[in-house]
């Protein structure tokens, strides 16, 4: 759909009062490249809480994951003349996602801060990292009680970043085997084993507390 | 779905699927839109705020670095002998290589050194010539053959059209050029006083080694800084303390003196 049949639609949404929902991402994104800022907010309305979930249950920090979160935006806002439509924004906007999660932890290791995930972390662990639990209770975190979601949480966190960005992608944003094998720039095959392997691990560190 | 509804029984990859997905989701504060706004705001900002000289600023800057960081390497890669020396400097660089004839010095290009240098012939015959002109010193430039040739080399407009007076490096007298030369010399014996009076340094042999008396003002050594009282006891690394003439191809690169009790080297070619 051309950018004049994009803002015909979106002219035609605020007349009858639909919302950008009725436009692809793509469409909202070229609305955008022509100058269009709403459109732009929509895409952020559009993603913010796919986009903090899973920095969220990437760095289990709720703050540092809405601040990322922000910084995902900021950067796709700048980088949309470099992004080409031909691909799904939905897998470009994770990847920029995963890719400032796994930088922040590179950061907390360089800061070489004492890791409190030894709970679950066996001797030949592959991670070291800072990861303080966050008690605030979360207004959607109902379904399982707070103790066995923060267990869950830790234990998630406590997985080598490789294998936690593809079981949060799979298992919690329910993200199909090939758009995470594009976000995490992998092949089928090793993407279905590395998220084979990561629910291994996590059943292996869950299973003396279930 | 009430809390403490999900039975957790990991037997298997599906139960932990099912785990993960019970999990509740966390959702972005209300201001979060107006917060990345603010933020997209706040850059363009400061984009616009560093306006074109910082963006300048970051590639000239590297460049500037880089083009300081290899011309240092280069100078000190001459230090060490390593690179050949600029035209420029060449001009200061006292050959003492004798030509292999009067004829060959005077039809056409040196002979360089056995070392690769290039080389100025020097010769008796030329013992009556005034010291060449700047112009021809730019032409004796063009001509210099190229390093590590052994025979011929130099440009053909030097040899189709040979130069009016002979070419002596600036600061050589041909007054005093090397005396009592051979052709073929130019890697024999050489008159250590015969070296230092062609770059206008009087000196004498004392224990420690030549003594200075004096230098004369257009010659090379005074202009580089050799004064009466500096006592030369090295040429190119090779110790004259003991003896009055040197072997090898009689080219100087520095000379080491003993000035005030210290030691110093004078480098030529730069």
């Amino acid at each position: 759909m051309g950018l004049d049949n994009a803002e015909t639609l979106r002219a035609e949404g605020r007349r009858t009062g639909m919302r950008d929902e009725a436009l692809s991402d793509n469409e909202l994104i070229e609305a955008v490249k022509a100058g269009d800022e709403d459109a732009f907010a929509a895409i952020i309305e559009r993603y913010r809480n796919p986009i903090t979930n899973f920095l969220y249950r990437f760095l289990n920090d709720r703050e540092e994951a809405v601040d990322l979160a922000q910084e995902t935006f900021v950067r796709v806002y700048f980088a949309l003349d470099r992004y080409h439509t031909g691909y799904a924004f939905s897998t470009y906007i994770y990847r920029i996602a995963s890719n400032l999660a796994i930088s922040e932890i590179r950061k907390r290791k360089r800061r070489n801060v004492l890791s409190l995930t030894g709970l679950f972390q066996r001797e030949d662990s592959e991670t070291e990292e800072y990861q303080p639990p966050d008690h605030r209770q979360l207004q959607d975190d109902h379904l399982i009680d707070g103790e066995t979601s923060q267990l869950i949480q830790t234990a998630i966190a406590s997985l080598p970043p490789k294998y936690r960005a593809a079981i949060v992608l799979r298992d919690i944003e329910g993200l199909s085997y090939d758009e995470i094998a594009e976000i995490m720039g992998l092949g089928l095959g090793t993407t279905k084993s590395r998220i084979s392997r990561a629910r291994g691990l996590l059943k292996e560190k869950l299973k003396d507390h279930f | 779905m009430e809390k403490d509804n999900i039975k957790i029984d990991l037997q298997d990859d599906g139960d932990v699927k099912r785990m993960l997905s019970s999990l509740g989701r966390v959702d972005a504060p209300n201001d979060f839109t107006f917060r990345v706004k603010a933020r997209i705001a706040e850059q363009k900002a400061a984009s616009e705020h560093r306006g074109w000289a910082p963006a300048f600023l970051r590639i000239a800057a590297p460049a500037a670095v880089t083009v300081a960081v290899a011309t240092g390497g280069y100078f000190a890669l001459i230090d060490n002998g390593q690179a050949p020396l600029p035209v420029a400097a060449v001009e200061e660089t006292m050959e003492f290589a004798p030509p292999q004839s009067a004829e060959v010095a005077d039809a056409g290009p040196s002979v360089g050194s056995d070392i690769g240098e290039p080389s100025i012939p020097v010769s008796n015959a030329f013992a009556d010539a005034k010291p060449a002109p700047a112009p021809q010193r730019a032409q004796a430039r063009e001509s210099r053959p190229a390093a590590n040739t052994n025979e011929g080399g130099g440009s053909t407009v030097r040899a189709a059209k040979p130069p009016a007076a002979p070419l002596l490096p600036r600061g050589i007298d041909p007054q005093t050029v090397i005396p009592n030369t051979r052709p073929g010399d130019a890697a024999g014996t050489h008159r250590i006083s015969d070296i230092l009076q062609m770059i206008g340094v009087n000196a004498q042999r004392g224990a420690m080694g030549w003594n200075v008396s004096g230098t004369t003002s257009a010659g090379v050594g005074g202009r580089a800084g050799i004064r009466s009282g500096d006592i030369v006891v090295a040429i190119d690394g090779t110790p004259i303390n003991n003896t009055d003439t040197i072997k090898g191809t009689a080219t100087i690169r520095s000379l080491q003196l003993i000035r005030e009790g210290r030691r110093v080297t004078i480098t030529f070619g730069r």
